[in-house]
């Protein structure tokens, strides 16, 4: 898990956040963003009410071959579905990080 | 008196010649400069290149062609069909598939930076911090490699460009010319 690019967001906090079906993406404290293009799924407390995330801090951060698991503090987690299926577009997550490459996972 | 005169003619023949050419070449040098990107444009990919030389429209010299095929070597090796123009140190004005397609880039924009997948490996460029489009939203173009379809993933054999704001949360793909925000199922532009 810790070579995950992911791990970039791991203890920062939430500026803002868009989580549409189709139009989904989070800004961190750390100038990070990430845009999310594939299907995915919201559990917690929060329904899908994005402003709720802000502030929260990311506690966790899960990649598996078929699914990304990333946690906000202790309620809130959104699930990225990376199966074959997932993909609404040749591009599943974008991650920015001030200084760094552009990442791309398709 | 006659040799005298004869060699004056020969001078003041001589000056007027060189006068005229000069003046050629100075008129033909005002057809040189940076090119102005219309939408509708179709690259002649057919275009040899030349050697330099004093014409009303100038071709691509053998210098910037030197530097054209590094720049395409570096953005995309495994990808022969994109081709740049007007290399500098900056950015490009616009890159041209071998189909003829003109893709412009963000006037302003630096780069190519590499982009990556998860794994560290270098999957496609980017000109990044540019302000194109005609709302001057459009600040970042991305040149994809290959992707298979997957999904709703058409896939692009030849790659894909890719245009995006600077919106946050997260940047927006958008239209090159208009600066306006794209679905996502429109952002992707295959390279042909």
């Amino acid at each position: 898990m810790e070579t995950s690019k992911l791990k970039a967001i791991r203890g920062f906090k939430v500026l803002d956040a868009v989580l549409d079906i189709d139009d989904a993406g989070i800004s961190f404290e750390n100038g990070a963003s990430l845009a999310i293009y594939n299907n995915f799924e919201l559990a917690g407390a929060f329904s899908n009410n994005a402003q709720l995330l802000v502030g929260k801090i990311v506690t966790d951060v899960d990649e598996s071959e078929y699914a990304i698991t990333i946690k906000f503090g202790e309620d809130f987690i959104i699930r990225i579905d990376m199966r074959d299926d997932a993909y609404n577009g040749p591009e599943a997550i974008e991650l920015r990080i001030p200084g760094e490459p552009i990442v791309i996972w398709n | 008196m006659n040799i005298k005169f004869n060699l004056l003619a020969v001078l003041v023949l001589t000056f007027a010649t060189v006068a005229l050419q000069t003046s050629s070449v100075a008129g033909g040098l005002r057809g040189i400069g940076t090119p102005r990107i219309d939408p509708t444009v179709r690259v002649d990919t057919s275009m040899k290149l030349e050697s330099p030389s004093f014409r009303t429209e100038a071709p691509i010299s053998a210098r910037q062609a030197d530097v054209t095929q590094k720049i395409i070597n570096d953005i995309n090796p495994t990808s022969p069909s994109v081709t740049m123009a007007k290399p500098v140190s900056k950015a490009p004005d616009f890159i041209g598939s071998s189909n003829g397609t003109v893709f412009p880039v963000p006037k302003g924009a630096t780069g190519p930076v590499p982009v990556i997948n998860p794994q560290g490996k270098k999957t496609g460029v980017a000109f990044t911090g540019g302000t194109g489009g005609t709302n001057g939203q459009v600040k970042d173009m991305r040149i994809m490699d290959p992707t298979p379809p997957s999904g709703r993933n058409p896939g692009y054999p030849n790659g894909y460009i890719k245009y995006q704001n600077s919106h946050s949360p997260r940047p927006q793909g958008v239209d090159p010319y208009t600066g306006r925000t794209l679905p996502e199922s429109q952002a992707h532009f295959p390279i042909k």
